[in-house]
């Protein structure tokens, strides 16, 4: 009985495993016969169709290579390959990129998704569909617009520090969003719900090719405006930076600005917060955009500045809320012009006044470009780093200045 | 099936060796004579050779003992090599020959000269009358001295055993920084003082028990009466006693006799060589076997938890012990499953592995002639080949060759390009982590290829699918009538505190009630050492 | 007896939970966003009381008749025949609705994560698990979901963990934007999976404690709406509008994180949990479905049924539906009616003439 019942057990253990192998293995593919796509450019090819470029890692090359500044091995050795292939549909222009790098294409490692202009004016829809519905694709991965084409910027092989040109766009994107705020992080999770959204228009960051040195360099510059999946302009990098601080994507930054005496002077951005209220006057929407932000003296060269004094503070803080105010007027300047709401305000009135918003979203597109939009920056400059005042020339110096009182701005 | 449990409760019942080293012998037809010895010294002997032989281990010395002229022919009969023989002259021959002849002739008469014997000449510990051949037999084969006089039917028996034996040493396995260090020896008796002397409670109780037709080993069922289940104990002797086999040589013939799940990959009875394991264990409830001739005691119930806990846990103190647990538990995991993941990620998933990884084992795997799972299965064989290699090989080359020998192959494969150096990584620390935890041993190369063989078929899915598989497996086992896997499951989570963690002592009050319902607690209720009270002043 | 093991009431609220949880989760938040959008939240507090309700049923059904399924207690209140119709019909329909499980979890699989692999595979590989699991009775079902359940909370708690830094308060706003009525409409495919504590009318007897079947359910339920309240909040604060486009949304949250710590993507590592809560679910239904069938045939073994119930189960799963769209329509639409009178209906009936008839133990004996 028992014996009978274990032996039944065994066999059932085979039966699995067996039963399992013997129609093969489906999904399996070997990691050395895959080919990992680390950037995408999509292009408008001819007649229609798409021109897909990739940009795929060599391994072997990627993991003994020297690094070199300017990225690319030695020797001409580079730890990529780029090839394209040309097709009516995404799908299928991916898909015959195996035929180029002679092994199965993998999109799981997707860095970067790079549209040519052209493409991007005609609707970049294809683009995101794929992305979306195929299980490979990440919405993560970020999405960019070449100011010229997008097979340009993938065959661009400058690195900078990184190995590979996809890694070095990418982080790049999120290095200059940190360090200065003139760019957008916009990946496809963002555009798809910026697009799906009836008030709210997408961005992405823009790709400008340059060459230096006889090496061809693809950085970021600026942003591309969509209205719905087409595109629409270009934001230059201040204006980038009026989006975001409207949007609240603000991180860190510089901000330069001129002092009453003609100096120069920097605060770097300690965080910003923005609330944006809506409301109907007459009928029609107005809003109120509140910018709180915090800054401190990263710079001045101003040596008279008397910094250990709260008025001077007070009065740098006017300076730089100025300087916010023309930023971010430019960007809704810009988005105005444009006709696209990049900010979300129509997404603003419908979760502020949804009653309001199902009178005008039918017609929102027109409405947008002529809504009264007040712009309230509170700047609050408080720090001074890790210095007072600053240090002036000695008494025998030509500039001496010693005895003179420190200046004030109010 | 009423039969045979008539047999083992008539075999509970009978003194002496339950499974009749007599009755076996008339079974096969053997002869032992006449049963009872006559009154004749050299009818006496002649049964006894006939039994036994005349063998060059069978010492005989012709004594003439009494006073004169009353000299009584007499024999000594011993095993060579079994008797201590400096104590036999000392105890037993000398004052058979000094004392005897004055103590007859104090006592005139028609005297039981082995009642003398026995009573007022033998200065050895143990002396006993004898009556019958077998008794005779079997205790000259155990090793004891036996002394036939002429003229009477019976015998005295004195033990006087003196064999060599191993001293007791630190077991070579289990190895302990803090704790005791002594570990049990082949030699039962030593083993049975060591235990007593840790647990001086009446309540440790022995049972012994005689198992094999031809070896007779004693084997020893010990429990705590009043902390044991009366009921585990019972089916444990019941299932000792059961074993019908010509010999015992080690304790792990007693297991595998006796275990819940004899074809689990899983071991349901535990072994140690550390006498203090056994007394710890025997304080939770457990009971434990002992068996003449192995330096390893098992213990049952063994519950899965036991493989991830060692005797070190608790002497040294709870944060280390806590952490080490956890990297126990999951050295245990990656052990079995890491291969089979590896595979998976690789060939199905491999998003889910950090980029630069994945650049990197592409790079290691270009030009390696095999498939993943071929490789992984390769090379997993060749691991535990040298493996055991290491063990077989005299103890200063062995260790040598597993590591130089893994060393070199590894490095000359990934050269050669035969192997990718991801793959004899991973084989690597596999093979090593499984180390952690040596109670598993024979789980882990077939469990390891179970899953792998799933996972290159099935990815992450097959993967899973096994270890559902062979985690149901082990829910479904049991070990003398306690699930395997408590108290993980079922869940008891006030025991987890001694389980994946190992919670201060003075928290672990209560006995695991899984074991035992016996005695709930194991410590009285305010064992958390306190601060002395503040009223001493701070001397300088 | 047929089966000798019980389970303790920690164990029957775990194996609910898990008889709910993985589909619940995987399937629910889009569902529940299509109709109730923003809300969807809402629908969730409003389908745990459902749930509660249903539940109160099947315990106070528990209460009268402790010691007997569904099976044998239908057969005593109204009479053999229509009895053991009512057994043939559970018996039946825990298979129906446990194939639909089946064939849920192996799209999800295909789609998801194996392209290229027949169906077939899938499910021959799960029923094969699920009758191994079965034939070794309720005592091991229980004790394989102690570890199982545990480990689909702990993957739900470090997904929640990760995505909260992506949520965005204002994909609530508005509330009520359409009023209360696409809540309920919302909240109308989940009572199916709320109604699911039905697995008790068959479990109840062999409880160690039989008569707590009602706290059993009930916190079952309200541990289950917890849940589900906690995931449509993720949902919705992170993937908000597209959450009507995403078939899967928990694991298009997971697919969304990307820990910078150490790996790139996490979802073929949600999945792991996932599997195996799915196929402890399976195995609850398929546990009942068996012991229907064996009680109703009055078989001292269900071992065999157990096996031939797991070959109709495959079969059924793979030839009632098309595709996926076809079941996930069959699942929103058409089936909830059907399967709330089975769930929530005739145990309601049944009870209504158990207590008119004074059949079973009555409500305040033993107090």
């Amino acid at each position: 009985m028992q014996v009978n019942k274990l032996v039944s057990r065994i066999i059932m253990v085979i039966a699995v495993v067996f039963l399992a192998a013997v129609p093969g293995c489906w999904s399996n593919y070997e990691l050395e016969r895959r080919a990992l796509v680390v950037a995408l450019g999509v292009d408008k090819g001819s007649a229609g169709r798409l021109l897909v470029s990739a940009q795929m890692v060599v391994p072997s090359r990627y993991v003994t290579m020297q690094r070199a500044p300017g990225g690319g091995g030695r020797g001409g050795e580079k730890p990529y390959f780029v090839a394209s292939a040309e097709a009516p549909t995404m799908a299928e222009a991916a898909r015959m990129l195996a035929k180029k790098a002679g092994r199965e294409v993998f999109f799981s490692f997707l860095e970067i998704v790079v549209i040519g202009k052209d493409l991007a004016k005609e609707g970049i829809a294809p683009v995101t569909e794929w992305v979306n519905r195929a299980r490979e694709q990440r919405l993560r991965t970020l999405l960019a617009v070449s100011a010229g084409t997008a097979k340009e910027v993938v065959e661009a092989s400058g690195a900078g520090l990184e190995r590979i040109p996809a890694a070095y766009l990418r982080s790049s994107v999120l290095a200059f969003l940190h360090s200065s705020s003139r760019v957008v992080r916009s990946d496809f999770f963002g555009f798809l719900t910026d697009v799906s959204l009836p008030g709210k228009e997408p961005v992405a960051a823009r790709i400008i090719v340059s060459k230096t040195s006889g090496k061809k360099q693809a950085q970021v510059s600026g942003s591309a405006v969509f209205r719905g999946y087409r595109l629409a302009g270009w934001l230059t990098e201040t204006e980038t930076r009026g989006y975001l601080w409207i949007t609240g994507g603000i991180r860190r930054g510089i901000i330069s600005a001129s002092l009453p005496g003609g100096e120069e002077a920097a605060f770097t951005i300690r965080g910003g917060r923005t609330k944006i209220a809506a409301s109907f006057v007459d009928g029609s929407p107005v809003f109120n955009i509140d910018i709180k932000m915090k800054a401190n003296v990263e710079e001045t060269h101003d040596l008279d500045l008397a910094l250990d004094r709260p008025e001077t503070l007070e009065g740098l803080e006017t300076i730089v809320e100025e300087q916010i105010s023309r930023e971010v007027q430019s960007a809704l300047a810009m988005a105005r012009e444009l006709g696209a709401d990049i900010f979300g305000l129509g997404e603003v009135i419908h979760r502020q006044c949804p009653a309001g918003w199902k009178q005008i979203c039918a017609d929102w597109e027109n409405i947008f470009p002529h809504v009264p939009v007040k712009v309230k920056v509170k700047a609050s400059v408080r720090r001074t780093e890790t210095s007072g005042n600053p240090v002036r020339p000695g008494k025998n110096s030509a500039q001496a200045v010693w005895g003179r009182p420190r200046r004030n701005i109010i | 099936m009423s039969g045979r449990l008539k047999k083992v409760i008539g075999r509970l019942f009978t003194k002496g060796p339950p499974s009749g080293y007599l009755q076996q012998s008339h079974d096969q037809g053997g002869s032992f004579g006449p049963p009872y010895l006559a009154a004749d010294l050299d009818k006496n002997l002649e049964a006894i050779f006939s039994v036994l032989g005349k063998g060059p281990d069978l010492i005989v010395r012709h004594l003439e003992v009494g006073p004169p002229p009353k000299l009584l022919r007499a024999a000594l009969l011993y095993a060579d090599g079994m008797v201590d023989t400096e104590l036999l002259g000392e105890l037993f021959i000398k004052p058979v020959l000094h004392d005897l002849p004055r103590k007859l002739a104090q006592r005139p008469g028609s005297l039981d000269v082995i009642d003398v014997l026995e009573k007022h000449v033998v200065a050895a510990p143990s002396a006993k009358k004898a009556k019958s051949v077998p008794e005779i037999v079997s205790s000259v084969l155990r090793g004891d001295v036996v002394l036939l006089v002429d003229s009477h039917a019976a015998a005295l028996v004195s033990s006087l055993r003196g064999f060599r034996s191993r001293n007791v040493e630190e077991p070579t396995l289990e190895t302990v920084i803090r704790g005791p260090k002594e570990g049990f020896t082949e030699n039962l008796r030593t083993n049975l003082s060591l235990l007593r002397r840790k647990i001086v409670h009446p309540g440790l109780c022995f049972t012994e028990l005689f198992i094999g037709r031809y070896s007779q080993t004693r084997v020893v069922v010990a429990h705590i009466a009043g902390v044991a289940e009366k009921s585990l104990a019972d089916e444990v002797i019941r299932r000792v006693s059961g074993i019908d086999i010509d010999g015992v040589l080690d304790s792990g013939y007693i297991e595998q006799l006796i275990e819940d799940a004899p074809y689990s990959l899983f071991p349901t009875i535990g072994n140690t060589e550390k006498p203090d394991v056994v007394a710890a264990r025997l304080l939770e409830g457990r009971v434990a076997v002992l068996v003449d001739g192995s330096p390893v005691a098992l213990t049952v119930p063994r519950l899965f938890y036991e493989t991830i806990q060692t005797p070190e846990d608790y002497y040294s103190r709870p944060y280390n012990s806590s952490i080490i647990r956890i990297i126990r538990l999951i050295f245990l995991i990656a052990s079995i499953i890491l291969p089979g993941l590896y595979v998976a990620l690789i060939n199905y998933d491999p998003e889910a592995i950090p980029q630069k990884l994945v650049f990197t084992i592409a790079a290691s795997r270009e030009g390696v002639p095999f498939p993943l799972v071929l490789e992984v299965v390769l090379f997993g064989l060749i691991f535990e080949g040298l493996r055991e290699a290491g063990v077989r090989l005299p103890r200063p080359v062995g260790s040598a060759v597993t590591i130089v020998g893994a060393l070199i192959i590894g490095t000359a494969a990934v050269e050669a390009g035969l192997a990718s150096s991801s793959t004899v990584i991973m084989t690597a620390f596999v093979g090593i982590a499984s180390f952690i935890t040596p109670g598993l041993t024979d789980v882990y190369i077939a469990a390891r290829f179970l899953l792998v063989a799933l996972a290159g078929v099935l990815g992450l899915f097959g993967l899973v699918m096994g270890m559902l598989f062979l985690y149901t497996h082990m829910c479904s086992l049991r070990s003398f009538g306690v699930p395997y896997m408590s108290p993980i499951a079922p869940s008891a989570y006030p025991q987890w505190k001694d389980i994946f963690v190992r919670a201060p002592l003075w928290l672990l009050k209560t006995r695991p009630f899984f074991i035992t319902k016996q005695s709930k607690y194991r410590m009285g209720q305010d064992s958390k050492p306190e601060r002395p009270p503040s009223g001493q002043k701070e001397r300088n | 007896m047929l089966e000798e093991g019980r389970i303790s009431d920690r164990q029957a609220v775990y194996l609910i939970i898990t008889s709910i949880l993985p589909t619940s989760i995987l399937f629910l938040p889009h569902m529940i966003y299509k109709g109730a959008r923003q809300d969807a939240w809402l629908s969730v507090i409003l389908i745990t009381f459902f749930g509660l309700a249903a539940g109160e049923v099947i315990g106070r059904l528990a209460r009268r008749f402790p010691a007997q399924t569904i099976v044998e207690y239908s057969r005593e209140l109204v009479g053999p025949y229509l009895g053991g119709a009512i057994g043939l019909l559970y018996a039946g329909f825990f298979l129906y609705i446990n194939s639909f499980v089946v064939r849920e979890l192996a799209e999800m699989l295909t789609t998801n994560f194996y392209e290229e692999t027949p169906i077939v595979v899938f499910v021959i590989a799960t029923v094969f698990v699920v009758v191994y699991i079965v034939r070794h009775g309720l005592e091991v079902l229980g004790r394989v979901n102690d570890i199982v359940l545990p480990l689909i909370l702990a993957m739900l708690g470090a997904l929640v963990l990760f995505i909260i830094p992506t949520l965005k308060a204002q994909n609530f706003f508005p509330v009520l934007e359409n009023g209360v009525a696409p809540v309920v409409r919302g909240g109308f495919p989940a009572a199916v999976f709320f109604a699911e504590t039905f697995v008790m009318l068959m479990l109840t007897p062999y409880l160690a404690r039989p008569d707590e079947t009602r706290p059993v359910i009930a916190k079952a339920v309200l541990f289950l709406g917890g849940l589900q309240f906690l995931v449509i909040l993720a949902v919705i604060g992170v993937t908000g509008e597209l959450t009507a486009n995403f078939l899967f949304p928990v694991l298009d949250l997971a697919r969304l994180i990307r820990p910078s710590l150490f790996l790139t993507n996490v979802d073929p590592l949600i999945l792991m949990p996932w599997i195996l809560g799915g196929t402890v679910k399976i195995t609850v239904f398929h546990y009942c479905a068996t012991l229907a069938a064996a009680q109703l045939f009055r078989l001292r073994n269900y071992g065999v049924v157990a096996v031939i119930n797991g070959i109709i189960l495959g079969v059924l799963s793979l030839i009632l539906w098309e595709d996926v769209v076809e079941l996930a329509e069959q699942i929103a639409r058409v089936i909830p009616p059907y399967f709330l009178f089975i769930q929530v209906g005739i145990p309601l009936v049944l009870l209504v003439i158990a207590v008119i008839g004074r059949k079973g133990r009555q409500e305040n004996a033993g107090q």
